[in-house]
């Protein structure tokens, strides 16, 4: 079971904590907490930290607060392949008033793949969360589901968080983040599917008579 | 206004930036505005198009259905039970043209009988597509190149390095590669694999298929 949590209460460039995140996977840029909130450390990058301790399972969520968004972007990710390889799940909080689901592909640039429909606008101080279990990714806005979207591609990682300010670095601030791979109760929904082809879920390979 | 579903074939549009990200074309119709309008779909790594199951009021259905870019493969159905009723319907009645476009996409007819649901169609479909997100995640891009050729070409037309990625992707998965021969289609190969997996739940959205 694994669960951690931050509030970001110590200011630090890159955010670090003791080691415990890996900042600026890939194409990525680096994220920096400021004493009370976490936000880029460079404007005009999308920014990435990666939570690397403890070791999470496949099927996990990721939380945070969106304390303020001016011009940009920010939400909770999952699944965040390695701290050199950026792929992930993104639940992304836009300053254009939608939130998207995003299978971010990094391959040396980032490459974003919407998933199904835009939501509904979240607000400032609203909970994001983002929950992957097996090939179902449901996005909660202050504990409410607000829908799910289904998707294959990634089958583990660990969580965090990404925030892009288009024009400041304080055009994108996150606070109070968590993530829980459900084994001690705190996920909100249930381990119940499992997919063929992922390394971290059951593969059942029936072979041909 | 009741919203209605309608299951749509639509061409992926975008170039995979934040701003204009890879997504279905239902993107310019339907938005996440609280009315309950939204839509689910599936990533296909090989070919630029999306299934989905729209949810959306009428008049936007008739938006849809008259961009000559969007195929709707069903009627509009008023609920959860239409969308059971009308999947449980064979394939006898679909228009050719469907079969068709089905098959120009990459998503072999040829195994369907006069019996065979449009129900397990949708999952067939599903299951090719969950096989490029493997491949995707795996990072053989390379490999993919066999899901873009043409139903009917054979195994000796693809390159050599995509032959050889896609036995050795097979045979990580525990398949047998011995039957296959230069003259062997990639209808066959494919329909193997799909064949050959124990496949769990697949969902569209939060409908079964």
């Amino acid at each position: 079971m694994a669960s951690a949590s931050s509030n970001f209460n110590t200011a630090e460039n890159p955010l670090s904590e003791g080691g415990v995140w890996d900042n600026g996977a890939g194409a990525w840029g680096t994220v920096q907490a400021t004493g009370t909130v976490a936000q880029p450390t460079t404007a005009n990058t999308d920014s990435l930290a990666r939570r690397n301790s403890p070791t999470f399972g496949g099927n996990h969520y990721a939380e945070v607060k969106s304390a303020s968004l001016n011009n940009g972007d920010h939400g909770p990710c999952v699944r965040i392949a390695s701290a050199t390889d950026g792929d992930c799940y993104y639940l992304a909080r836009g300053s254009s008033a939608w939130v998207r689901i995003y299978r971010i592909s990094d391959t040396g640039s980032l490459s974003f793949i919407q998933l199904g429909s835009d939501f509904a606008a979240a607000a400032n101080n609203d909970i994001l969360r983002l929950d992957i279990n097996g090939s179902t990714l449901t996005y909660f806005k202050n504990g409410v589901s607000q829908g799910t979207r289904s998707d294959a591609t990634l089958s583990g990682g660990q969580p965090g968080f990404a925030v892009y300010g288009a024009s400041a670095v304080t055009d994108s601030q996150v606070d109070d983040w968590s993530a829980d791979d459900g084994a001690a109760g705190g996920r909100t929904t249930k381990n119940t599917r499992a997919w063929p082809l992922g390394v971290d879920v059951g593969m059942a390979w029936r072979l041909p008579a | 206004m009741a919203l209605t579903y309608r299951f749509y074939r639509s061409p992926q549009i975008g170039t995979g930036t934040k701003d204009d990200p890879l997504r279905s074309k239902l993107t310019l119709y339907i938005f996440n505005d609280g009315s309950g309008s939204r839509f689910w779909d599936w990533v296909h790594y090989a070919r630029p198009v999306r299934y989905a199951l729209a949810h959306c009021e009428s008049s936007t259905h008739t938006q849809i259905a008259a961009d000559p870019e969007m195929t709707p493969l069903s009627g509009e159905l008023a609920d959860r039970a239409a969308i059971d009723a009308w999947m449980a319907e064979t394939l006898q009645g679909a228009p050719q043209s469907i079969r068709d476009l089905f098959e120009a996409d990459g998503f072999s007819v040829s195994w369907a009988t006069t019996q065979t649901t449009k129900k397990q169609m949708l999952r067939y479909l599903c299951k090719v597509h969950v096989q490029t997100q493997d491949l995707e995640r795996l990072g053989q891009t390379t490999t993919l190149e066999c899901f873009r050729r043409a139903l009917d070409s054979q195994v000796n037309q693809l390159p050599a390095n995509v032959r050889t990625g896609v036995r050795d992707w097979m045979q990580a998965k525990g398949l047998d590669t011995t039957w296959i021969g230069g003259t062997t289609t990639i209808r066959q190969v494919i329909q193997y694999i799909v064949e050959n997996i124990d496949w769990p739940v697949l969902t569209l959205g939060d409908v079964e298929v």
